[in-house]
């Protein structure tokens, strides 16, 4: 055995344990610092990252609108929104959101988790009322005849007897801003295309030319000027009656996002931070408890085997809390409750490894040579009983939805660990004894 | 010889009970969580106890016929309804909070039943893979022992106990769910696939044990002998392992958030079921499926 691996494994051990608790050191470090008038560096502190349910938030699922847009251009799209709300909700300075696509079958969402934050009624408000911009044209006289037709008999009441879209909208919007009209003066809102939005906008205007063009916004026209000319160069204005005011806040809630794809809310979990902190608190609690007990359990029954398995899941624990910080694991109520379970199955190694080293004294080997087979002999059993339970957390991991990943992610990191604190940490310490 | 004798008793046992657990199944249907079958879930807290009548009024003028309401702890009270619009759910506060002024949203859930069909495809097809990976593994580890018992019975036998445990823990806990009105949810969901890990988990253990002694004294002592030693010198390494998790699982019980209680019964019931299944049914059942010299 190498002689300098416990030196290292006791001093990683203490780093984790400051790491995870910074005010172990950084208490009496002040206290010192306060009496001696001295200027010692404090050792930097680091949350726990805390999942929604713990923190307090709101996990959003929006479905998303594709079908105007060309299979090519989905992807582009999509990600188009995510940068868009991403921004949106990044104005409203929570921490670190996380907005991504998911796809389901032939269908994308797109989902929104906002941890720590007071307001998520404003905040869903402001991810929902991010303006879709999209331009039209007319329709020709006798597709609107039938449109109107089919809608007095209860049909197609979902189209627009009157337009129908070209494909310019939010996505080929460069910037928008406060403009006024050199003429009459009133405020208008100018827009500026990006270079395929500027190709579209010049045929489309060129094909209009006489005709009307109308700019809807969040699926009502907001402006339907009539078109003079053909516009190249992709710059447009929108006068609409805007006060200087209404003018001004449009061209920002078009900079700040005009979506690229339509979005419906279809699925909301939101949790309030103080049941959060209570679900926090509790689950501490009961991990504590059950920690206790198990320390309790293995003094009783194991004598001094026990002491070591209590010093081995000491280091487990350590070790795991200082994981999850390094790594950055989000911890939900799911994560704590794989927690908590990970350590009544982290002491399954000691336990095996204890019941095999007692067996063999059984046979009148000196301890030493007893200590050393029931090591071995443990293994391949606790090879396969965690490499199943391992199976099962990858599994959950890849298949589940974010709240119970959190569980497989505590669980299955648990077991790694506690296989190492059981073969590694535990033998180090009980083998030269 | 006790396990390998009294093995005929402990599979009628087993049978009875998993009997029972199709018939508790079927008499008393699992309720399925909003998570699975699309719906509402509002938790909101009063200083003041609330009158359940009086909350079904501010539902009813909203045109939210059905509502069932429950107070899960004091003070607090869960309820459920249809699935329903950001707008909506607004609008639902401003009237709650007009009737009862002390009231506060603690936790809102609103799932779209699309959302709830794709987590039942996906549990369902977790369950599967988990137990196609652990069949394999199990054939796998076990390739090189074939007398008198081949590799792949191991497995057999395994998976069999794990559809045990995983039954035999859900009928259970419909029992409790249909007096105490939890319902089938995600968390469920997670506890039995965590159940599996755990069943094979402790099968294994004995099963490797079998294989080892297989390997010292085949010539020495006959297959049934061979079985009832690998249980028993294993034994204390079952319970005490199943002791330590149900240690924990118990302070989560005691301790722990309300919203975890249907995880943990259903945990402890499979830790207990698991324990009994892997020390009295497993290996006494290889003995059935021996080759016949």
């Amino acid at each position: 055995m190498n002689r300098y691996l416990k030196p290292i494994l006791i001093i990683l051990f203490f780093i984790s344990l400051i790491f995870v608790a910074p005010d172990l050191v950084n208490f009496p470090l002040k206290k010192l610092n306060d009496f001696f008038h001295l200027n010692l560096p404090y050792f930097p502190k680091k949350d726990f990252s805390l999942g929604l349910d713990l923190a307090g938030g709101t996990h959003l699922i929006y479905k998303t609108d594709l079908s105007k847009i060309s299979k090519k251009d989905q992807d582009d799209a999509l990600s188009a929104l995510r940068n868009v709300v991403e921004r949106r909700v990044n104005l409203f300075g929570v921490k670190e959101p996380k907005v991504y696509i998911a796809r389901v079958q032939n269908q994308a969402r797109l989902i929104v988790e906002i941890a720590g934050i007071k307001d998520i009624k404003a905040a869903i408000e402001m991810i929902g009322k991010t303006p879709f911009l999209e331009f039209k044209e007319e329709r020709d006289p006798e597709e609107t005849q039938e449109i109107l037709e089919a809608q007095k008999e209860g049909k197609r009441l979902d189209e627009d007897p009157y337009f129908k879209s070209t494909g310019l909208d939010g996505r080929y919007l460069k910037k928008a801003w406060l403009d006024f009209n050199p003429t009459t003066g009133e405020p208008v809102v100018s827009l500026k295309f990006n270079k395929e939005g500027a190709k579209l906008f010049e045929e489309i205007t060129e094909r209009n030319v006489g005709k009307k063009v109308a700019i809807y916004l969040d699926g009502s026209p907001i402006s339907i000027p009539v078109v003079k000319e053909k516009i190249s160069g992709g710059e447009a204005q929108i006068s609409g009656e805007f006060s200087q005011k209404e003018a001004k806040e449009l061209a920002e809630r078009l900079n700040a996002g005009a979506l690229p794809v339509k979005i419906d809310l279809i699925s909301q979990q939101t949790i309030e931070a103080t049941l959060g902190k209570e679900f926090l608190k509790k689950g501490i609690m009961a991990g504590g408890l059950g920690f206790l007990l198990i320390i309790i359990f293995l003094l009783l029954y194991y004598r001094k085997l026990g002491f070591y398995g209590v010093l081995s899941l000491m280091f487990y624990l350590g070790y795991l809390l200082g994981l999850f910080k390094l790594v950055g694991v989000t911890l939900t109520l799911a994560g704590i409750a794989g927690l908590v379970l990970s350590i009544g199955m982290a002491i399954d190694s000691n336990i095996l490894i204890f019941e095999r080293i007692k067996e063999e004294r059984k046979l009148n080997l000196p301890e030493a040579t007893a200590i050393k087979n029931g090591f071995e002999r443990a293994w391949p059993s606790i090879r396969d009983a965690n490499l199943t339970t391992l199976f099962v957390c990858i599994i959950l991991f890849y298949l589940t939805e974010s709240l119970t990943k959190g569980f497989a992610l505590t669980l299955g990191l648990g077991i790694l660990m506690s296989v190492f604190c059981a073969m590694v940490v535990m033998k180090t310490f009980l083998i030269k004894s | 010889m006790f396990f390998v004798k009294f093995r005929k008793i402990f599979l009628g046992v087993s049978v009875a009970l998993i009997i029972a657990s199709l018939l508790i199944l079927v008499k008393f249907p699992l309720k399925l969580g909003i998570d699975f079958s699309g719906g509402s879930l509002l938790e909101i807290k009063s200083e003041k106890p609330l009158k359940k009548s009086e909350i079904k009024e501010v539902f009813s003028e909203l045109e939210i016929k059905e509502v069932e309401i429950s107070e899960s702890e004091k003070g607090h009270y869960l309820l459920k309804f249809k699935s329903i619009s950001e707008a909506e759910h607004q609008a639902l506060l401003s009237k709650l909070k007009e009737k009862f002024p002390e009231v506060s949203q603690e936790r809102f859930e609103s799932i779209g039943p699309s959302i709830g069909e794709e987590l039942k495809r996906k549990s369902l097809f977790a369950g599967i893979l988990a137990i196609i990976l652990i069949a394999l593994y199990i054939a796998f580890a076990f390739r090189k022992v074939s007398r008198p018992v081949a590799s792949w019975k191991y497995g057999i036998i395994t998976i069999l106990t794990l559809f045990h445990d995983v039954l035999i823990s859900l009928g259970i806990y419909a029992l409790y769910a249909h007096f105490k009105g939890t319902v089938f949810d995600s968390k469920v969901v997670v506890a039995l696939l965590t159940i599996m890990g755990y069943s094979v988990n402790d099968t294994i253990v004995v099963f490797d044990r079998v294989r080892e002694n297989l390997r010292k004294m085949f010539s020495q002592k006959s297959f049934e002998e061979i079985l009832n030693l690998s249980i028993v010198q294993t034994l204390p390494r079952s319970l005490n392992t199943s002791l330590t998790t149900l240690f924990v699982v118990v302070a989560l019980l005691i301790l722990g958030p309300k919203t975890i209680f249907p995880f943990a019964i259903v945990i402890i019931c499979g830790i207990i079921i698991g324990t009994y299944s892997s020390v009295c049914l497993a290996a006494p059942c290889l003995s059935f499926l021996k080759r016949k010299k």
